[in-house]
Order: C-alpha cells, then sequence, then structure tokens
C-alpha cells in the first residue's frame, strides 16, 4: 500500500468558481443547472479524480469515492476515499489501489466498499476507529469492463452486492482490447447456472499478436477459444453479471440473480424491492446489437429468505436486451458492425421486464430514494445518467444527447421525468456552460438534502474517449421554495 | 451552507504540479531529438532503396513532432524559451549525447550477436529509440489528461498515433533487412 499524500484543499473565493485553472472544466455554476422551481442547487466540492460513488453515516459525514483507474483506464489517479465531515472539513481515510472504489457503505463503525479491482472486483471492511482493513468478499469476476453494484443493506439486514459482465458484448472482442485482452490474459464471463451453448463463435481478429491473425472465440471463453455446439458450461457462485447477498461480514453469499450486464446503481425502495441499473449492449464491432435500452430492474428474488434460492434469476445477459427481445430481432440489428447471433441454448427463464427502461447509451449509473417529505418527490428513485459514449458506442445521432441528468423514477408505475439537467442536451463542456458534466452518483444526506456526484469531463470522439482529471464536481439540492 | 472548497484545484497545487511537468517535458524532446537524429543519420546508410525511401519519408514527421514540444509548453501553461531553463538549452548536447550513446551500444550488441550491417545495426537502435520518444509524447498526454488540459492531448494524440505507424513501419524495416544482417553478413 502506498503511503498517504496529504490532500491539498482550499476554500474557493467568491469568483474563483468562474475561473477555475482546469481547463477542461474552467467554470462551475449552479446557475447552469435546471431543477424544478422550491429547489435550489449548490456547489459543495471541485476538483475531484474520477469521483464513482459516496455514502453518508448517519451523522451526516459523507464518504466520497475518487475511483483511481475509471473509464477509460486512464489516466489513473490516487483512487482516495476522502471524508468531508459536517462541519465541512475534507480530509483522506484511506487509498485503495489501481481499480478503486466505486460504491461504499457505512455500516457498524466501518466502510463497506466494493472496489473494482482488476482481474477479480472485492469488497473490503475499513474500521473507521483503526482503519485496519479486511477483505470480506474477493474474486467477483471482472476484468476491466464492467462494474460492481452496491453493497447496500436490505431490510432483512443482509448486504447486497453485484458484479457485471466481463465482456461487453457477451464475447471477449478485440474492440478496446486495452482494457482487458491486453492486462488481463485470458478473462472470460462466467455463468451464474450451467448453460449450453448454441456453438457460435464470432470470428474476428487479434490486435496483440504480431500481425492481426484472424481468432474465433466462444461465450464464456477466453478470447481465441471457440466454443462447441452442445457444450455446458458449469455455473458458478461466483460468476460474472452476478447479484449476490450475504451477511455484513461477507459469510453465507447467496447467488441471487444473473445476466445483468453492468448493475452500477442498486438500492432498496421505499416499498422494499431493490432496484438496479442497468446498462445496454453496444452497437459497434464484432457482436454489435442497436437499440437496446437502458433499465431499472426490480430484482423480486431480494423478496426471497436468504439461503432459499435453488435457481437464480436471470435478466438476459448475453441474449436478451432490456426490453426482452433477442439481440438479434430484427429491432435490435446493427447499423454497423457485426449482428449478434444466440449464444445460450435453451436459455434460462427471462425475469424481466424492466420496472423501467431508459434511452439507449444514457449510462444510468447510482441510485438513490427520497425518503423525506421535506425534500418531496417521497419514494421516487433518483437515477443518474452519466450520458452516452455516442459515436464511440452507436451511430445514431440520436444517442448524441442521451443522458446527462438526474431523473426522477417513479418505481409504483415506472414513469420519469427530469429533476436535474442542464438547459439543453449534453454536458456542460459541450455546451460552454458551467453546469452538469456526467451524474455518477445521487445520495439523500440524513438533512433530506440531495447530494449529486459529477464523475466531470470525459470527451468521447468516433475513435477515442478521453477523461480529465480534476474536473469532479459533488453539487448539492436543497428545497428552500425558491423558484427559478 | 459551507461554502465550496477546491481539491487540489487551488492555484499554489495547480502550479506545483504545472512545474513538475517542465522536465518531462524536457526529456520528451531529448527523446525525440535523439530519435530524429539517429533517424536522418540511419535513412542515408541504408542502400536498399525502397527501405531508404520509407525512413526518409517519415524523417519529416520526425522533424515536426520535435519542434511540436514547444506547443506542449504552451499548453500547459509554460513559456517554451524559458521551460526548461539550463536544462531546456542542453537539449540539442543532450540529445546528441544520448544518439552517439545508444549508437555504441548498438554496434557493440549487433557486433557481439555477429551481425555485420552498420545500417542495420542502426535500425535496432532507431526502433527502441522511436519507442521511447513515443513514450515520451504518450505520458505528457498522461499529464495533460490528469490536469485537465484539452489542448495538450490535442497535441500528443495525433502524434502518437503517426509515431505508433512509424514504429510498425520501422518494425517492418529491420525485419526485412534481418537475414541479410546475421546469415549473409552485409549491409544493405
Amino acid at each position: 500500500m502506498t503511503s498517504l499524500l496529504p490532500l491539498s484543499v482550499a476554500v474557493a473565493e467568491p469568483e474563483g468558481l468562474n475561473r477555475l485553472p482546469t481547463p477542461a472544466r474552467p467554470r462551475v455554476d449552479p446557475a447552469d443547472v435546471v431543477v424544478p422551481d422550491g429547489y435550489r442547487v449548490e456547489v459543495v466540492l471541485v476538483g475531484l479524480s474520477m469521483p464513482c460513488g459516496m455514502g453518508f453515516a448517519d451523522d451526516g459525514t459523507l464518504f466520497v469515492l475518487e475511483g483511481g483507474s475509471t473509464w477509460p483506464t486512464r489516466p489513473y489517479l490516487p483512487a482516495r476515499i476522502l471524508r468531508l465531515d459536517p462541519d465541512g472539513s475534507l480530509d483522506v481515510v484511506t487509498e485503495e489501489a489501481l481499480g478503486g472504489p466505486r460504491h461504499v457503505a457505512v455500516h457498524d463503525g466501518a466502510l463497506l466498499v466494493s472496489c473494482k479491482g482488476g482481474r477479480n472486483a472485492r469488497i473490503d471492511r475499513i474500521e473507521l476507529a483503526t482503519g485496519r482493513q479486511t477483505v470480506l468478499v474477493d474474486g467477483l469476476p471482472n476484468g476491466g469492463w464492467h462494474e460492481p453494484g452496491g453493497p447496500v443493506f436490505g431490510p432483512d439486514g443482509l448486504m447486497y452486492f453485484a458484479q457485471g459482465s466481463v465482456s461487453q458484448q457477451g464475447v471477449v472482442l478485440p474492440q478496446g482490447f486495452q482494457v482487458d485482452v491486453a492486462r488481463h490474459i485470458g478473462v472470460h464471463d462466467v455463468p451464474g447456472e450451467d448453460v449450453v451453448l448454441t456453438g457460435n463463435n464470432v470470428q474476428t481478429y487479434d490486435p496483440t499478436g504480431p500481425y492481426p491473425y484472424l481468432v474465433e472465440t466462444g461465450p464464456f471463453k477466453p478470447f481465441g477459444t471457440p466454443a462447441k455446439r452442445g457444450e455446458v458450461v458449469r455455473g458458478e457462485l461466483k460468476c460474472s453479471s452476478g447479484l449476490w447477498r450475504a451477511h455484513p461480514d461477507g459469510s453465507e453469499m447467496e447467488l441471487v440473480a444473473w445476466g445483468l450486464r453492468n448493475p452500477y446503481g442498486m438500492v432498496f425502495g421505499e416499498d422494499g424491492e431493490l432496484y438496479v441499473s442497468d446498462n445496454d449492449f453496444e452497437e459497434t464491432g464484432d457482436r454489435a446489437i442497436q437499440g437496446d435500452p437502458d433499465r431499472i430492474w426490480r430484482i423480486d428474488a431480494a423478496r426471497t429468505p436468504h439461503g432459499s434460492i435453488d435457481r437464480p434469476a436471470w435478466y438476459g445477459f448475453p441474449d436478451v436486451c432490456g426490453d426482452g427481445l433477442p439481440a438479434w430481432h430484427t429491432s435490435h440489428l446493427p447499423r454497423r458492425g457485426r449482428a449478434a447471433e444466440p449464444l445460450l441454448e435453451n436459455p434460462p427463464p427471462w425475469a424481466g421486464p424492466a420496472m423501467f427502461l431508459e434511452e439507449p447509451h444514457s449510462a444510468m449509473t447510482g441510485l438513490d430514494v427520497s425518503r423525506s417529505e421535506s425534500f418531496g418527490y417521497r419514494g421516487r428513485l433518483f437515477a443518474c445518467e452519466w450520458g452516452t459514449l455516442a459515436p464511440l458506442n452507436s451511430p445514431d445521432p440520436r444517442d448524441l444527447e442521451h443522458g446527462f441528468r438526474v431523473l426522477a423514477v417513479d418505481p409504483a408505475d415506472g414513469t420519469s421525468e427530469p429533476f436535474m439537467r442542464n438547459p439543453r442536451p449534453g454536458p456542460a463542456s459541450a455546451l460552454g456552460t458551467g453546469g452538469l458534466e456526467r451524474p455518477v452518483d445521487a445520495k439523500f444526506a440524513p438533512d433530506g438534502s440531495l447530494y449529486v456526484l459529477d464523475f466531470g469531463v470525459s470527451r468521447v470522439m468516433q475513435e477515442t474517449q478521453m477523461s480529465y482529471g480534476h474536473t469532479g464536481v459533488l453539487w448539492r439540492v436543497v428545497r428552500d421554495g425558491s423558484s427559478s | 451552507m459551507n461554502p465550496p472548497l477546491l481539491v487540489e484545484v487551488d492555484d499554489a497545487t495547480v502550479h506545483a504540479h504545472l512545474d513538475r511537468v517542465r522536465p518531462w517535458l524536457v526529456t520528451t524532446r531529448t527523446l525525440q531529438s535523439a530519435y530524429r537524429k539517429t533517424l536522418q543519420e540511419t535513412a542515408d546508410q541504408v542502400s536498399e532503396p525502397h527501405i531508404r525511401a520509407w525512413l526518409h519519408e517519415i524523417a519529416a514527421p520526425a522533424e515536426r513532432h520535435e519542434a511540436a514540444v514547444a506547443d506542449l509548453h504552451r499548453a500547459f501553461g509554460h513559456e517554451p524559451e524559458s521551460a526548461g531553463g539550463t536544462a531546456g538549452g542542453m537539449v540539442p548536447l543532450v540529445a546528441t549525447v544520448l544518439g552517439a550513446a545508444r549508437e555504441l551500444v548498438g554496434e557493440a550488441q549487433g557486433l557481439a550477436a555477429g551481425a555485420r550491417g552498420r545500417a542495420w545495426r542502426h535500425m535496432r537502435m532507431l526502433l527502441l529509440s522511436n519507442l521511447d520518444a513515443m513514450s515520451g509524447f504518450a505520458v505528457a498526454e498522461q499529464l495533460g489528461l490528469a490536469l485537465a488540459r484539452p489542448a495538450v492531448v490535442d497535441i500528443t494524440f495525433p502524434i502518437v498515433a503517426e509515431k505508433s505507424r512509424h514504429q510498425l513501419l520501422i518494425r517492418e524495416c529491420f525485419l526485412e533487412m534481418a537475414a541479410n544482417a546475421i546469415l549473409y553478413r552485409r549491409d544493405m
């Protein structure tokens, strides 16, 4: 473990937010953020590097996670867990390694932190009194692309957590090979139950060889390893695309569901149900899929008693889109890249439909629920949308504007309304304003106000994506009766 | 409401970070300058007409990339003239010494390996030299990303891409000349 670096923190001068020394995000201005009448936006922190998640203690102390190696994997800046006391002082609790902290729950005098890791994700426990660190859960297949979800605590007192798929598109492919193939040699998805393969493989090229040469790759196989028709791949407890529950010490881990592609946001609603956000397939590369909606699932199996699940619920990855249609359905045939073929013979029953469907490539991330009448919207889910990666992952010009906002979603009927957004679609850096860039997490404070964590600037072009350090912002939204 | 806090974006911290970038840009210039000199010399030594032409083709971009380091200084908010101070003024000398040292090492290693072709031994040095210089620009890009400076990335991204293509070309030339250099012990 590296020694902790001292944190440079200064109080912003009144005009300081209008002339920040970060040209990628030179200005942060609450007046450029639109919220409903009666609400006011404030700035709490400016200059965070790749913040990914946060969590409150009961006394109002906020823990903010800087993710280290994130999206894309570089630049890798310190993967710190910061502590913001109610009096406004900020310090560093600890620092994690490369693929750093993503989500945190404050529980029983400790921080329970999911870390992306590298080949495997894990959950750490950090004692707040002593700083002592132990690993509660390890070995969740990660491989570089998709993210951990949770931990969150259910009404049953159990810890719920998740880990997204290893591959982006159901098969390990050369697109973006520096994320997985180049650094995690041999990684592959792992099913949550025994599956029979159709024998459909993806024929593509190996970008890591001295000369790009053709390879065949099957699902649940390392890059370059084909599947055979009728082949059985055994399911494992520590699968990819899984969602589990366990006691708070990590014991008696049970697989609740699998087939979740990127279950970044998790929250128990006021109705006691577990809601999980999830991201769509990409329309690019050698298994391209058009128009897969982002979604929020209601995980019905989370209502069952601990230890009673014989067969985990399946939410579709790698063959079914968020709308319940197969990835090779006419409506999902790609406009660029090669179309998907079925990978699973006799797939498990689908656990959908989703509680909420959102536009493709909105990149739904962190979730929380309003639990107070004082803030309003009681019972609504506040869902962050990090925002599109088009044109990198979609040729559809409509996808260029999806995301970059916070939605209020009613889990009772699946309706939604934008709660926090820029006046026009897109990130502030593209609009030339001081507003939102990429909302990544939302959490309600014990005082009822809403904190929104903004990842910062991530520029996407046809050929690449670049994220900028020191451009992350923590916003706060209070209900004060003001009108815009 | 507590006042907003600046995390590592106060003037003092930002200036300290920017100051730490300067020596790396000087290093990048030195590496690119050494590569450019080695390239020019090697291109003139190669007698095989196709390979000679290919190497001369990438000589002009190498000069352009070397000059772009001054733009990088400006993108980080430095004045190029004073960017390296004494160190900056030493760049041509250091690059020459670095190129000469690499040449000596390449000669010794090549001869020890039984290869008689001088041009081929220099091709090997060129392969390593471009990789080194390319990494210099790529690291500058990471610093630009870390310090939220898109103007840096706008300079480095096309340079790293172009130098990556040049690296492939140099490798192909190096490999094509290998059998002649080692088995037939002749220069090309």
